[in-house]
């Protein structure tokens, strides 16, 4: 076989299998009652919808404005906090505020998450700050 | 009429009102280096692979709770399960920002225009949606499920296993249609590559160069990926555990073990306690034997170190004692049998069914004491199954009763 029949054969191959996959999962998918499959739905669309027409806009606006408005120096720090925090961030959600606490567990959900997710935002915040003193301090050595 | 007069000025304006007519952005709005497929072929790339650590451990996972005939879950490494539970949990939450940077890698895309081309490319990106909102809904239902939150009208685990399928079949096919491309992407030079792959000069020309260089780019991607998981890893890694800020547990508990359903939510508080509890041991010709607390500790003991392994990634390992499920059943001729393990709470996470094999196992104990002291009553008080290499949700507290498969 050539290279090309041989990468066509392997494409038909991986598309054949990931249909396969595809069926099978929306086979037991179906086999859930209508009232779960409504709320599947919703938790299946909203969050693709909303990164495309929210969460990226969004992201895209922020480094629009970081562009324009901070001296070069603090872009490059700028920019890595924000990437870092907003990854945090996405994780410490349904932490931060405990929504899965259980009276009777005390060993569950029993860190101070509010306090843990500030100091490492504080921690990247810092780091950051001291990056673009630094980085803007070697652009004015000539 | 008065064109004549007007035309000269009119012009001017009107085209300057076309070219400021709100319109929907498109991919060559976006000048940025960082959107190519150089960038997003090699995130993709580590988010495939965290994908099907997913979904392989995941799959493990859904076969031990319910397994067919044809499989065979070992009762060893003891550490197994809790290597690739805590593997699933991990890699879960590293695809987080993976995900997040890969889709906006690719981001200019969305706005293809017009919509669609081809049936083809229409085909393609509907398989985008299917990749896009199975990726989102595993990632957050799985992040949800560790913090325990269900704000949702579905049972979490069924629908979170279908939808892998899902996941797992829109990323194969993707890879299918993009081999070419990511071929293309990943023999060319990283920061050399076009932008979005657009062949129009005037785009190309307004290319922006900012600070992070695409190298840059994907080291910041496994920098937020690796920050994610050492911020929760704590609950599966003792070590790390001042700073895993964001771990669903600090490790502590009664008898220093941390506890997933206490005796008070299983509503065994009354019936764990009562003087008259005897675990009854059900042979295969019905021979039946019933055994006070006292006389369970008067049959040969056994200490093992075995971890609790929670399907919602925490893991700890501790010190049991008490008697081997496997002398247990010899006393009722079931020696060589497996056997179904009955709690004295009601539900879900009542029964489990025990393997000839994980039965056999001298490891496989009828737990009485936790750390040289009797069981917490949020432990299993009086006595609970602990095997080696199995789920926690399979090592039934409380128990009633144990009848030898026939």
């Amino acid at each position: 076989m050539t290279g090309r029949s041989a990468e066509t054969a392997l494409r038909a191959a991986l598309a054949i299998t990931g249909v396969g996959a595809l069926g099978f999962g929306a086979v037991l998918l179906l086999g859930r009652g209508f009232g779960e499959l409504v709320s599947v739905a919703l938790w299946f669309t909203l969050p693709a919808v909303l990164s495309d027409l929210v969460l990226l806009p969004a992201v895209a606006g922020v480094g629009w404005l970081l562009t324009k408005r901070l001296s070069p120096g603090a872009r490059l720090p700028a920019q890595v906090a924000l990437v870092m925090i907003g990854a945090l961030t996405a994780v410490a959600a349904p932490f931060l505020g405990t929504p899965g606490l259980r009276v009777d567990n005390p060993t569950l959900l029993n860190r101070n998450y509010l306090a843990g997710y500030a100091v490492f935002v504080a921690v990247i915040l810092v780091a950051a700050a001291l990056w673009a003193v630094l980085r803007t301090r070697a652009r004015r050595v000539p | 009429m008065t064109a004549d007069v007007s035309k000269g000025r009119r012009r001017p304006w009107r085209t300057a009102l076309v070219e400021q007519a709100p319109r929907p952005p498109r991919p060559t709005d976006y000048p940025s280096r960082l959107h190519s497929s150089a960038v997003a072929a090699r995130v993709g790339i580590a988010l495939g692979l965290a994908f099907a650590v997913c979904f392989v451990t995941g799959l493990s996972s859904h076969l031990i709770q319910h397994p067919p005939g044809w499989f065979v879950w070992p009762s060893g490494p003891v550490w197994l399960y809790r290597v690739t539970q805590g593997l699933h949990v991990s890699t879960g939450i590293a695809s987080i920002p993976l995900l997040l940077i890969k889709l906006w890698a690719v981001s200019p895309r969305f706005w293809q225009w017009p919509p669609v081309t081809s049936v083809v490319n229409g085909l393609e990106r509907g398989s985008m949606f299917l990749l896009v909102g199975a990726a989102f809904f595993e990632l957050i239902t799985g992040l949800f499920n560790v913090a325990e939150f269900y704000p949702w009208g579905f049972f979490f685990p069924p629908v979170h296993y279908a939808v892998a399928w899902v996941a797992i079949g829109a990323l194969v096919v993707h890879i299918a249609v993009k081999l070419p491309v990511i071929r293309a992407a990943l023999s060319g030079s990283l920061e050399s590559e076009p932008v979005h792959d657009v062949d129009d000069p005037a785009a190309s020309a307004r290319t922006f160069t900012g600070p992070l260089t695409r190298r840059g780019l994907l080291a910041l991607a496994g920098g937020a990926a690796l920050t994610t998981v050492l911020a929760t890893v704590g609950d599966k890694i003792p070590a790390l555990r001042r700073i895993s800020i964001l771990a669903q547990r600090d490790g502590s508990g009664p008898q220093g073990l941390p506890v997933n359903n206490t005796a008070h939510s299983a509503g065994v508080l009354a019936s764990a306690t009562d003087p008259a509890w005897r675990l009854t041991v059900v042979g295969p010709q019905q021979t039946r034997r019933s055994f006070s607390l006292s006389e369970l500790r008067s049959l040969p003991q056994v200490t093992a170190t075995l971890p609790i392994s929670c399907v919602e990634g925490w893991s700890q390992s501790a010190t049991w004692t008490g008697v081997r499920l496997g002398d247990l059943l010899a006393i009722v001729g079931g020696d060589g049998r497996g056997a179904t393990m009955t709690s004295l709470e009601t539900g879900l996470y009542a029964v489990s069914e025990v393997s000839a094999t994980v039965a056999a196992d001298p490891l496989t104990l009828i737990a009485l004491d936790l750390e040289s002291t009797p069981l917490d009553i949020d432990h299993g008080y009086p006595a609970r199954l602990i095997g080696p290499n199995r789920p926690g949700v399979l090592q039934t507290k409380w128990l009633s009763r144990i009848e030898v498969h026939e």
